[in-house]
């Protein structure tokens, strides 16, 4: 529950943030700029979820900090969540939460930005749930890793079908 | 038996949350060529927030 709160309010904090560039970017930047820039973007991301190419993108590259669990029962899972709901201090597996921010800056309108912020969070909540639901021994992360390649591409489908469709209907 | 049909299952658990959000976006895009709407654009924002946030579900 109260990771869950954390996740929620550090994705949504984030997209809240890049929504604010955003209104900036989208003011002063004309759509025949901003969408094919995307496009270019985005395109990159989906060859590098194919493992087609390789990019770089920017990540902490460390854990969450473990003291962070000290701050008792209520408030260190609400950090906890926090932190991993913004992803500003961990890993980052997947480019596709950069390509949620880089939408949010460049195409999608305020509110959805917000819709979009409360999805991430989500599934990051999902994440831990199914994980433990699937067994003890982590396990669910061998099953990942052994099938990383599609489930890149699968995941990737999902995020660019579903962000066309939500700014194809907006 | 158990452990071939544990084999079996271990990609299928995996990849069936993916699988139901492929077939939330073929919902969507129903909706979307029948009456596009914002309660649409929506769910197709939140839907792609969560393909991206589940996209790092092999980390913990």
């Amino acid at each position: 529950m109260s990771f869950g709160l954390g996740l929620q309010i550090g994705a949504v904090l984030v997209a809240l943030v890049a929504a604010v560039i955003g209104a900036v970017v989208q003011v002063f930047l004309p759509l025949w700029i901003r969408l094919p820039v995307f496009g270019v973007l985005a395109i990159s991301v989906v060859l590098r979820e194919l493992g087609l190419i390789k990019l770089p993108v920017p990540e902490n590259r460390r854990l969450v900090p473990e003291d962070v669990q000290k701050r008792g029962r209520v408030w260190g899972p609400v950090q906890f969540g926090f932190e991993m709901g913004t992803g500003m201090r961990t890993y980052s597996p997947s480019a596709q939460p950069h390509l949620a921010l880089l939408a949010i800056v460049l195409v999608v309108p305020f509110a959805g930005s917000l819709a979009m912020g409360v999805g991430f969070g989500a599934a990051r909540l999902l994440m831990p749930v199914i994980n433990n639901a699937y067994s003890d021994d982590g396990a669910w992360g061998d099953a990942w890793a052994a099938h990383a390649r599609l489930l890149a591409a699968l995941t990737c489908f999902s995020t660019m079908a579903a962000l066309t469709a939500g700014l194809i209907a907006w | 038996m158990i452990n071939r049909l544990r084999r079996l299952l271990h990609p299928l658990a995996a990849t069936a949350p993916v699988l139901v959000a492929a077939a939330v976006i073929a919902v969507l895009s129903v909706g979307i060529a029948g009456e596009p709407g914002w309660p649409v654009a929506v769910a197709a924002l939140v839907w792609a927030g969560f393909a991206a946030g589940f996209a790092n579900s092999g980390s913990t």
